[in-house]
């Protein structure tokens, strides 16, 4: 199956933000420079093709930082080897900053 | 900040209720850090960050409630009634709330108004009614014992025109002297009704108070106040109090004239009955007076008097008539089998197959004027059979399609059955079976309608699905 996944070059520029490091919703809106309404349909849409998992962040840790608890999506085994793909497929996105600092 | 908060909210109604929480959850907390992000003044940022939230929620419904699950959450059978209450409120608020039903219902704005009828000449046809010559108002006004008084009202479109110039087209009425004391009717502005009061007044009129509220603006009648009726300018002496209206809601404006000016003119007329006359009586009376003035005059046996709250609420007796048509009809063509029905089927068919017939009741009342059809008695020959043409067509259509959708339900959950699906051979009747095949979406049952119906097989056949057919209804 996993061949067969063929990412927008936007899903893939998602997904690569993801592998960078930037791990929720608006940490990714920022990175991309992509609007709300086409980032989180887009996390749905790689979750729910098994490319990246999301897990709630524990509530302890937010209420001891004072802020709602967040989103975390991470890539899986399989959106890894999507995204090794896509890079080829999109040399572009090669040139891309990506890890987060 | 609460504007955005109220987007994402909104926004949320369109994701299915099962993810609502979790998805709420996760755009508030984003909606934390993007208003932390932005600064205080950038407001506009926020509203189009959680503008994104429709767009996002939107991805729910586009992958949770497929088409299928659409369908049949359309066809259930609440969504069913809820779609039929809101045609019998469109009906209300296009109309202006029911004024001609609730006009109908309440008693009529008059004194005694059982003892107030119209005379009319049933002339050559009995299936029509037209008006009665005018001079003979004055002949019963003098000579019946029976009737208390009789006086004459002739209608007609006009051109009313007000203070400040503006035109409009109105229903313009011509009655004699005592017309309004005859009734016993009040004025709510100006002068008041009283026998003779108005024959000293010919260029004044009565205006309703629609009209009054909407062209005049309710401005306090003085002396001075006066409107232009068909280029001739008229002072406003009276209005007439909230609920009145005879026969038509929609006179507007009413003169008060000698009932010399109707001579040779067939005008409508309405009388008031001494206590305990019936109408038999004063028919009688009123034909041997005409006859005996005139024994010349043609059709003097056909008068007819008729209440007007009899005539108001014949539009019941008319609609009553066509159900009792459509039902039998429809029984007779189709193959409703009622006794098999469950009680919740047959509760369900029962509601909304009333509530489609008020539908059409209400709308064949409010919107084709059904109600003074009825009552204009004559002023229009061709609508009356033609209100009851329509009320009968209205019912046959909702019986037929009450029972029509009845039939294409699920015998357990009610919901319309789905995934329509030819089989058969066509051609193939007398060992075979050819039909089509509806299945309940959640897997309660599928239902076999032949293709002809015929003595050997049922005209419909419904097969119940037991819990081991379910896992092929489950929705991934």
């Amino acid at each position: 199956m996993s061949g067969d996944i063929n990412l927008t070059h936007t899903s893939a520029l998602i997904l690569q933000t993801i592998g960078g490091g930037y791990l929720y919703g608006f940490d990714i809106m920022e990175a991309t420079g992509l609007p709300s309404g086409t980032v989180y349909p887009a996390l749905r849409r790689l979750e729910q093709l098994a490319l990246i998992q999301s897990r709630w962040e524990k509530e302890s840790k937010a209420l001891a930082e004072q802020r709602p608890a967040r989103k975390y999506y991470k890539l899986t085994a399989l959106g890894e080897k999507t995204l090794g793909k896509s890079m080829q497929r999109y040399p572009l996105l090669k040139h891309l900053k990506g890890a987060r600092s | 900040m609460k504007r955005a908060w109220f987007l994402v909210r909104a926004a949320s109604l369109l994701v299915p209720a099962a993810q609502r929480a979790e998805w709420l959850r996760e755009w508030f907390a984003e909606l934390h850090y993007a208003s932390i992000h932005s600064s205080s003044e950038n407001s506009l940022f926020l509203i189009r960050f959680s503008s994104g939230a429709f767009q996002d929620a939107l991805w729910y419904c586009r992958g949770v409630w497929n088409r299928d699950t659409m369908a049949a959450k359309m066809q259930s059978p609440g969504r069913c009634l809820a779609g039929i209450a809101a045609v019998i409120l469109s009906i209300a608020v296009l109309s202006g709330f029911l004024p001609v039903t609730r006009s109908i219902l309440m008693p009529l704005p008059y004194r005694d108004p059982g003892r107030i009828a119209t005379v009319s000449d049933a002339g050559a046809s009995l299936a029509t009614r037209v008006p009665i010559r005018a001079d003979l108002v004055r002949l019963w006004q003098s000579k019946s014992k029976l009737v208390e008084g009789a006086e004459a009202y002739l209608w007609k479109e006009s051109i009313a025109t007000d203070s400040i110039g503006r035109r409009s087209r109105v229903l313009g009425a011509r009655v004699s002297d005592n017309f309004f004391f005859l009734l016993g009717a009040r004025s709510s502005e100006g002068r008041l009704f009283g026998r003779n009061q108005w024959a000293s007044c010919p260029d004044c009129v009565i205006v309703s108070y629609p009209f009054w509220k909407g062209t005049l603006n309710g401005k306090r009648l003085t002396p001075e106040t006066s409107m232009l009726l068909d280029g001739r300018r008229y002072r406003v002496a009276g209005v007439l109090e909230k609920n009145f209206w005879f026969l038509s809601r929609e006179i507007s404006v009413w003169r008060v004239v000698p009932l010399a000016s109707f001579e040779g003119e067939r005008t409508g007329i309405v009388v008031r009955l001494g206590p305990d006359v019936t109408t038999r009586e004063a028919e009688n009376e009123l034909r041997s007076l005409t006859q005996k003035a005139n024994g010349g005059i043609r059709d003097t046996g056909l008068i007819r008097i008729a209440p007007v709250a009899s005539r108001v609420r014949s539009v019941f007796g008319s609609f009553g008539l066509a159900l009792s048509l459509a039902f039998v009809t429809v029984l007779a063509s189709s193959r409703l089998r009622v006794c098999r029905m469950s009680f919740r089927g047959a509760l369900l068919f029962v509601t909304k197959t009333l509530m489609l017939l008020a539908a059409v009741f209400l709308a064949g009342l409010e919107f084709t004027h059904a109600a003074w059809i009825n009552m204009l008695g004559g002023a229009d020959l061709l609508t009356e059979p033609l209100s009851t043409w329509l009320f009968l067509l209205g019912c046959m259509g909702v019986l037929l399609w009450s029972v029509r959708d009845q039939q294409g339900r699920c015998r357990v959950c009610l919901s319309r059955l789905g995934l329509r699906m030819r089989v058969g051979c066509p051609g193939c009747m007398l060992l075979d079976w050819a039909g089509t095949e509806l299945v309940c979406v959640e897997g309660h049952g599928m239902l076999h309608v032949p293709d002809v119906v015929s003595s050997w097989n049922k005209p419909d056949h419904w097969t119940s699905l037991d819990d081991s057919w379910q896992a092929l209804f489950e929705r991934g």
